[in-house]
């Protein structure tokens, strides 16, 4: 019963959430500057009479209401949202773009969780002395690091650069294979994307995890865990490290909603995945209403659902922590 | 002005985007990478692009890429000469047996359409000339970005509002394969109108929407067909089975497919090519690649010379500009020399409205000699001294360096300059509306089609001024030169009326609405497989001259 009504307490607030992104975007499109689609879709040599023709044929001329109303038909009801720019049909293009962008994301929010988690421990347990320093140094660096330009190197050096050397020769310059087409290449084509999606995750993971380690450690029943005899190892796995794992999890849940609405946006050209955050890159370049508001609501939407579950993940992680 | 896609490239390494220096010599295409010999018929060719093109539909794209990939696949009455240079703007017969008999003074244009051409599958019928009526009817009825060129037409004006009963100026007769196109008043450059892909031939009872993504409604007269087109993913160009040469300027293509990946950054296609995944791309080489490369693979790079003016213009409606010595002064004031540089030196100096590839519609002039103690003297007699000046800009490198070069010059010349940015998105929509119109703005123009008018006319001519859409964003309006610009569009194309735009861009360099600087190239890096370039000014590199080495 606790359970439904968080859930359905959940539900209603991304409901609110959604309306309200929709809202936020549709108007900031419609005072921006150069946001008249009508004069947009009327070419180069634009007359007054095409004008007014694009005008009436898409509805431009109807209260802004209006408009909204039937751009959220045609996106939650009819399925039909087309496209200013190039008149595609824009739920299918998003659709496409969906397992690319969670290829990208997931493999990299493994790697970034393994690797935050190791080098946190490592840092933590080794607090003061030379690999915490290096751990340190390194970490800072990948949180410094700005992505795009990270995987622009990347490429250049491994892919054009050293492309020879037997070591590089198999990495693809960009692209994206499907999975159930060719496993092996689909991992080949993401590696330097998951590397540059999860470097600067990993420097902050490790400096939260350490931190909290470090915290933790000191805490009464820690000391009363050791003093009953348990080994250090035990005692980190099983009690320490859990604990430290309740911040990890907040802020995994905001990281990766945020990869998946946002932060692929950085990432996607660079490689040319075409996920969904290329598709959102490019919509923005082309001041494309109708895409950009699916985008959104669709990374608004991952965003609470992430959320939602992470607060149900405390539940487990700290059974004394209730979500209401 | 058609648009090029528009890129984010500027995310990387901008202090290397102006290293390339010196300036390149712009070569008109022909050669391709490292010799090759005959030519070889078959293969795959890997293509790749940033974005989807604009459309796949003759009557609705309006940008390079579409058109790159259309003129593979359509044909009209007319087309340009599949060559490269000065030629390249030359219109020759194409779905019509000969050029049209113009008669009624110059308002009548009747072709006789070739027998035997044939739709691609699933269509398969001739050709005939009700075909391109309902082509051009339909520009009307899809809100096409097009219908501007074809407003001249008889009936058109009305059509455009009911959109019932046709276009009374065009004629067409299946039975005798002729079609007839009055016009309102005489005008040369309709040849050029009937030769751009808008009035590309479309079957009769295709859809008045956009058929990019509609197979069965994606139909070819050209060599190739589009067989498949997944917006965000790939574009497969294949052999169309009904097509056979019926002229030489009809080639029949050496490819047998052509694989475009959509989505591609210009970047990664530099490392595709070399890596040898990737035989071609549709855009410009990242300019903080090109040096390298071009001492790298000097076979594997080829600078075209595109039909294209960059400059700032002044708006003359607005102080100091509305002054001409002002825009004489700032026209002395500016080293043109540095803006290429700045630009890369991807293109050549200008002080000319005509780019210098349209044949003899340009005459090289240089009226405004670098003289900055002259310019500060003239702007110093104007009393305009001290003013508050913005100098407008987008954001994609190298512009807002231009722009910040610009207001240096206007500093020097003692008034207090500023600069402002938009996103390239917005940024020629937000200028050509009188309501943002800037006091001084960058503008690039590239061709729509290969004739000076697109150049003079379009963007110079007072009577063309509105309020939203204004491509003559300095506002100028000089009576007699509008009259002199009427009077040359209604010549029929050739020496004397280029001789007539020749003498209109010294008239209105005279005026000097504008301090033009630079006629940009477009750099390309191919595959050493990759033979048969040839750059023409409307199609750009055409797929059908295209062969693969084995």
């Amino acid at each position: 019963m606790r359970s439904a009504r968080f859930w359905l307490r959940r539900l209603a607030g991304l409901v609110l959430v959604l309306f309200l992104l929709s809202v936020i975007v549709f108007l900031i499109f419609n005072v921006i500057p150069g946001g008249d689609p009508a004069i947009r879709l009327a070419g180069r040599h634009p007359t007054p009479e095409n004008i007014a023709a694009i005008r009436h044929d898409w509805g431009f001329n109807r209260p802004l209401w209006v408009q909204y109303g039937d751009m959220m038909n045609r996106l939650f009801v009819k399925h039909d949202l087309i496209s200013y720019q190039d008149q595609t049909k824009v739920l299918p293009t998003i659709g496409r773009g969906i397992p690319r962008t969670l290829s990208l994301a997931v493999g990299a929010a493994v790697i970034w969780l393994f690797f935050g988690v190791l080098f946190g421990v490592i840092s933590g347990l080794t607090a003061g002395r030379w690999p915490d320093r290096v751990l340190t140094v390194v970490s800072m660096a990948g949180i410094s690091t700005p992505i795009f330009w990270l995987g622009a190197v990347l490429l250049y050096l491994l892919t054009f650069q050293w492309h020879s050397s037997p070591l590089f020769s198999w990495l693809p310059a960009g692209g994206y294979v499907n999975l159930t087409d060719d496993p092996g290449q689909w991992a080949a084509h993401l590696v330097l994307p998951w590397i540059c999606l999860s470097v600067v995750s990993i420097g902050f993971y490790s400096r939260v995890v350490r931190s909290s380690l470090l915290h933790t450690q000191s805490a009464d029943y820690v000391r009363t865990a050791r003093a009953m005899g348990l080994s250090r190892g035990r005692v980190l796995l099983r009690h320490t490290l859990r604990t430290s794992l309740i911040p990890l999890t907040s802020l995994f849940a905001l990281d990766f909603g945020a990869a998946i609405g946002g932060t692929v946006i950085l990432i996607e050209p660079v490689f040319g995945i075409n996920g969904i955050g290329q598709y959102a890159q490019q919509s923005v370049a082309h001041l494309d209403l109708p895409p950009l508001m699916a985008l959104t609501l669709y990374g608004g939407f991952f965003i609470v659902i992430v959320n939602a579950l992470a607060d149900a993940v405390f539940t487990f992680l700290d059974p004394r922590i209730v979500v209401e | 002005m058609r648009r090029r896609l528009a890129l984010l490239t500027a995310l990387i390494t901008p202090a290397l985007a102006g290293c390339g220096g010196g300036s390149s010599t712009p070569s008109t295409g022909g050669g391709g990478s490292g010799g090759g010999g005959a030519a070889v018929n078959g293969g795959t060719l890997r293509a790749a692009i940033p974005d989807d093109p604009d459309h796949l539909d003759t009557g609705l794209s309006y940008a390079t890429e579409g058109w790159e990939i259309l003129e593979s696949t359509g044909d009209g009455l007319l087309g340009f000469k599949k060559t490269s240079g000065a030629a390249g703007a030359d219109i020759v017969p194409d779905l019509a047996t000969a050029m049209p008999a113009v008669t009624d003074g110059g308002k009548t244009y009747t072709f006789q359409m070739r027998a035997g051409v044939r739709f691609s599958p699933p269509v398969n019928r001739e050709v005939v000339p009700s075909d391109i009526k309902f082509a051009i009817e339909r520009l009307f009825r899809v809100d096409s970005g097009g219908v501007g060129f074809y407003s001249g037409i008889v009936g058109a004006d009305s059509y455009a509002k009911t959109r019932k009963g046709g276009i009374s100026g065009i004629v067409a007769d299946d039975k005798t394969r002729t079609i007839t196109f009055h016009l309102t008043q005489p005008d040369g450059t309709f040849l050029d109108y009937i030769a751009i892909p808008f009035a590309f031939a479309v079957p009769k009872g295709t859809p008045d929407k956009d058929i990019s993504t509609v197979s069965k409604w994606r139909i070819a007269t050209g060599p190739y067909m589009i067989s498949a087109y997944v917006p965000k993913d790939h574009i497969t160009l294949v052999r169309n089975p009904n097509f056979h040469s019926w002229s030489t300027s009809v080639p029949a293509g050496h490819l047998d497919r052509v694989d475009i990946k959509i989505g591609t950054d210009p970047e990664a296609a530099v490392n595709e090519v070399a890596n040898g995944t990737l035989d071609w791309y549709f855009e410009a080489v990242a300019p903080d690649r090109l040096t390298a490369l071009k001492a790298q693979f000097p076979n594997q790079v080829h600078v075209y010379a595109r039909n294209n003016i960059t400059y700032f213009e002044m708006n003359v409606r607005k102080p100091p500009f509305d002054k001409l010595a002002v825009r004489q002064a700032v026209n002395y004031a500016t080293d043109r020399g540095a803006l290429v540089k700045i630009f890369g030196g991807q293109g050549t100096p200008t002080q000319n409205v005509v780019p210098p590839t349209l044949g003899a519609a340009y005459a090289k002039q240089d009226p405004y000699p670098y003289d900055l103690a002259k310019a500060k003297g003239m702007v110093a007699a104007s009393g305009t001294k001290g003013m508050a000046v913005q100098v407008w800009s987008h954001a994609t490198d190298p512009v807002p360096k231009a722009a910040q070069y610009m207001a240096s010059v206007l500093d020097a010349l003692g008034y207090k300059a500023s600069v402002k940015t938009l996103d390239e998105g917005v940024y020629f929509d937000t200028i050509s509306t009188q309501k943002g119109d800037p006091q001084i703005a960058f503008v690039q123009f590239d061709q729509d089609y290969p004739e000076a008018q697109d150049f003079v006319d379009v963007q110079l001519n007072g009577e063309r001024i509105v309020n939203v859409g204004n491509q003559v964003t300095s506002n100028i309006d000089v009576p007699s030169l509008n009259r002199r610009i009427d009077a040359t569009r209604r010549m029929p194309l050739g020496a004397a009326r280029d001789a007539q735009w020749a003498a209109l861009d010294k008239s209105f360099m005279q005026q000097a609405p504008w301090v033009p600087f630079l006629n940009r190239t477009l750099p390309k890096y191919v595959s050493p497989k990759l033979h048969g370039l040839v750059f023409n000014g409307t199609y750009y590199e055409m797929f059908p001259a295209m062969w693969l080495s084995r």
